[in-house]
């Protein structure tokens, strides 16, 4: 049932529009050999904030690109140190990841601090006000319990070859831990995030729980099970159908192609997926999700979003990627218009402290643009 | 006078006001407002699509615009002008000129760039990596048990060793060493760092043929000349980095599988530079590469050995057998990192010679 007072998120963005940023976006950014991907990217989130509206006016994004180059830099920099280390010597590689382990949980919380500060509705910004020291508590006993079984057997190992035997199980193990601990993983993020942050003084809450979170993963799991069979199914079927039916020659190229549609229809069966998780985790977050004492409201539906993204994708495969910004407006239109807010507008107050919207140069100094996309 | 929404920065209530520019200043002025703000301290944000013109104020507030074209012409008067990709973006003619523009780059690239840059930095790496490369892979691969000790006698692999080593090598070929393996099926392999691996299989389909033997040897001497295992690998990476930057936002499979495919098509040419370096090898000793020929035909139509057929099937008058479609289409591996037999064959059986007028 729902609430009369709830307003509908509303995305204004077309397919033409966003093709022309999209398509600019890529020609400079390749000539520029990628430098110029922070301005591609401030440009496409200033076009999707835009376009955002609730109550007939939209969101604002102030990111600069500078910050955001700073940013990437750090970000090549770890990969590059993450890569180089394994063939300098084995204890280099193992200081870079524990660096990176030790990196992970702030750089996080910088990035939510940057993406809140630098977004703003009606000359409001927002806020995050996650301390460090819960990013830590929440992330690094997970990564921990993670990493921990791979890594002493294989530390292990170098001291004595006898427990290679054991390699494989401690990776079973590794592996096992991480799909049981996955959900809890992603389940805490969303909870850090969305429970720190604010819009101007008025706070967001969250009252998920981490039960409800394993029942969803317990979902997906099955419903990802059931597309790779549905996969299956339909990629044979399609091919058998093809093959039987034009009876090609064995070895001539229509005897390679014609199965080659039916895996390429059970790919995209299989690709498309990933909308059953996104629906359901854009409603279990968003569902327990409110802004001052108004609650969000998401009813996404899974079967319509994967007729959408089944079509995205078909399209997007054929056209060899020109279509990826029509796909892209397609399904934000629906996922954004499938949310709504319960609260009033007009009643937002600003923080004290925060920093005017349209001032120049007044990001403070430690915000350097850490943007991990989630 | 236009209708606006304004903000004050504080607080998210709405003011309705009207907005106009006088001389080159903004006025707003609505109930309980009355302000005139010069340019500069004022930042433009033009609609796009069907939302609302922004104008935001140097000290927080704001104006929506609801009235888009109203907006711009009071944007233009208050002097402000678009930003060079927003020229870019909003003229039809010039996207479609950056559509082909990005289209032919991305071509070239494909085309010239990613085998340049690969090229420069294979010849630029020193002899070491290749080397390196190249030890670990043959002690792994006989370790985990991908190759078979030979079974072929000592002095059959002498007279291979022998008849290749007769060979006047051309210049500038890097040293090898030829090593035997049973491998399954007739194949032989370049590894890095100059190690070349003939498959006990081949040997004995050569029917004694030390030429074709010679010839295939030559071709994977090619291989080795040209650096092509270090080249593959510089080559797949770009171009599976280049296909996740493109692909990447889509899906990462879609990714991996562009990269695949640019990767194959690579391959293709790699061998076709070591099939023309073993015909001027052939040439260049004076040896006839038809029996190569032969015994890419003969490998054509090759069976798995006996003792792995089913223990019921029959070898019929016509040469096929009674295991049906499913034993012959096992393609031997050769093949199907060799492709084009057909015209490798017709290649190898006129000397690398070809008549156009036959093609």
């Amino acid at each position: 049932m729902q609430d009369p007072a709830s307003r509908p998120f509303v995305f204004t963005a077309t397919g033409p529009a966003y093709f022309r940023i999209w398509i600019v976006n890529l020609l400079l950014s390749i000539v520029t050999l990628g430098f110029y991907s922070p301005w591609a990217k401030v440009r496409r989130l200033r076009y999707f904030y835009g376009n955002t509206l609730f109550d007939g006016s939209p969101f604002e994004f102030h990111g600069r690109p500078i910050a955001l180059l700073k940013g990437r830099v750090i970000g090549l920099v770890l990969l590059i140190a993450y890569s180089q280390a394994a063939k300098v010597s084995f204890a280099l590689w193992v200081g870079v990841v524990v660096v990176l382990i030790v990196l992970f949980p702030w750089l996080l919380w910088k990035s939510f601090r940057f993406r809140m500060a630098n977004s703003s509705y009606r000359g409001i910004r927002f806020g995050f006000d996650g301390s460090v020291r819960d990013a830590y508590l929440t992330f690094v006993p997970l990564m921990l319990m993670v990493v921990a079984p791979a890594a002493s057997l294989f530390y292990a190992q170098r001291i004595d070859h006898l427990a290679v035997q054991k390699l494989p199980a401690s990776y079973g193990i590794s592996v096992l831990l991480v799909l049981v601990l996955a959900p809890w993983f992603y389940f805490r993020l969303r909870a850090y995030q969305h429970r720190n942050a604010r819009l101007g003084s008025t706070p967001f809450r969250f009252d998920g729980r981490a039960r409800s979170a394993y029942w969803i993963a317990v979902k997906i799991g099955l419903l990802m099970f059931g597309f790779l069979l549905i996969a299956t199914a339909a990629g044979g079927a399609v091919a058998a159908a093809l093959y039987f039916g034009v009876r090609p020659k064995p070895g001539s190229v229509a005897g390679f192609v014609l199965p080659g549609v039916g895996v390429a229809i059970g790919y995209l069966v299989l690709l498309s997926a990933g909308s059953q998780p996104t629906a359901m985790i854009q409603n279990f977050v968003w569902n327990h999700s409110t802004l001052g004492e108004a609650r969000f409201e998401s009813q996404v539906g899974r079967s319509t979003l994967w007729r959408i993204q089944f079509v995205n994708l078909f399209f997007t495969l054929v056209t060899l990627g020109f279509f990826w910004p029509f796909a892209v407006v397609r399904s934000m239109r629906y996922r954004i218009g499938e949310l709504a807010w319960t609260g009033d507008p007009d009643a937002l107050v600003a923080g004290a402290g925060d920093a005017k919207v349209g001032a120049v140069g007044e990001e403070s100094a430690d915000l350097f643009g850490l943007d991990i996309a989630l | 006078m236009i209708a606006c929404r304004y903000f004050d920065g504080a607080t998210s209530r709405p003011w309705p006001v009207s907005a106009e520019a006088v001389g080159a200043a903004l006025h707003v002025v609505g109930e309980d407002l009355d302000r005139t703000v010069e340019p500069a301290a004022l930042s433009f944000s033009p609609a796009t699509d069907r939302g609302p013109a922004r104008i935001v104020f140097a000290d927080g507030a704001l104006c929506e615009f609801d009235d888009r074209d109203a907006a711009r012409v009071l944007f233009e008067q208050l002097g402000h002008r678009p930003a060079a990709t927003d020229r870019l973006v909003s003229n039809t003619r010039r996207v479609v000129a950056v559509t082909v523009a990005f289209i032919a780059v991305m071509a070239a690239i494909w085309q010239w760039g990613i085998p340049l840059v690969s090229d420069l930095i294979v010849e630029r790496a020193p002899q070491r990596w290749n080397d390196a490369m190249g030890d670990g892979i043959l002690q792994t691969l006989d370790e985990r048990r991908f190759f078979r000790p030979t079974a072929l006698p000592e002095p059959v692999r002498n007279r291979v060793f022998d008849r290749f080593r007769t060979l006047k090598p051309l210049p500038g070929a890097p040293d090898v060493q030829i090593v035997f393996r049973k491998l399954g099926s007739p194949n032989a392999l370049a590894l890095p760092g100059g190690t070349i691996v003939v498959s006990d299989e081949l040997v004995l389909l050569a029917r004694g043929d030390d030429d074709a033997l010679a010839t295939v040897l030559a071709h994977e001497v090619g291989h080795e000349a040209h650096r092509d295992a270090l080249r593959q690998l510089v080559r797949s990476t770009i171009t599976s980095a280049l296909a996740a930057w493109y692909f990447g936002d889509v899906s990462s499979t879609v990714a991996v599988a562009a990269g695949g495919i640019g990767t194959l098509t690579y391959s293709r040419d790699a061998e076709h530079e070591a099939d023309l370096y073993a015909l001027r090898t052939m040439r260049a000793n004076g040896v006839s590469t038809k029996p190569a020929a032969d015994l890419f035909r003969r490998l054509e139509t090759w069976q798995p050995p006996l003792r792995r057929r089913p223990a019921d099937e029959v070898l019929k008058d016509d040469g096929t057998s009674s295991a049906g479609k499913a034993a012959r289409l096992r393609i031997p591996e050769y093949l199907s990192t060799h492709p084009d037999t057909g015209g490798r064959i017709e290649l190898f059986e006129h000397d690398g010679v070809v008549d156009p007028t036959t093609r």
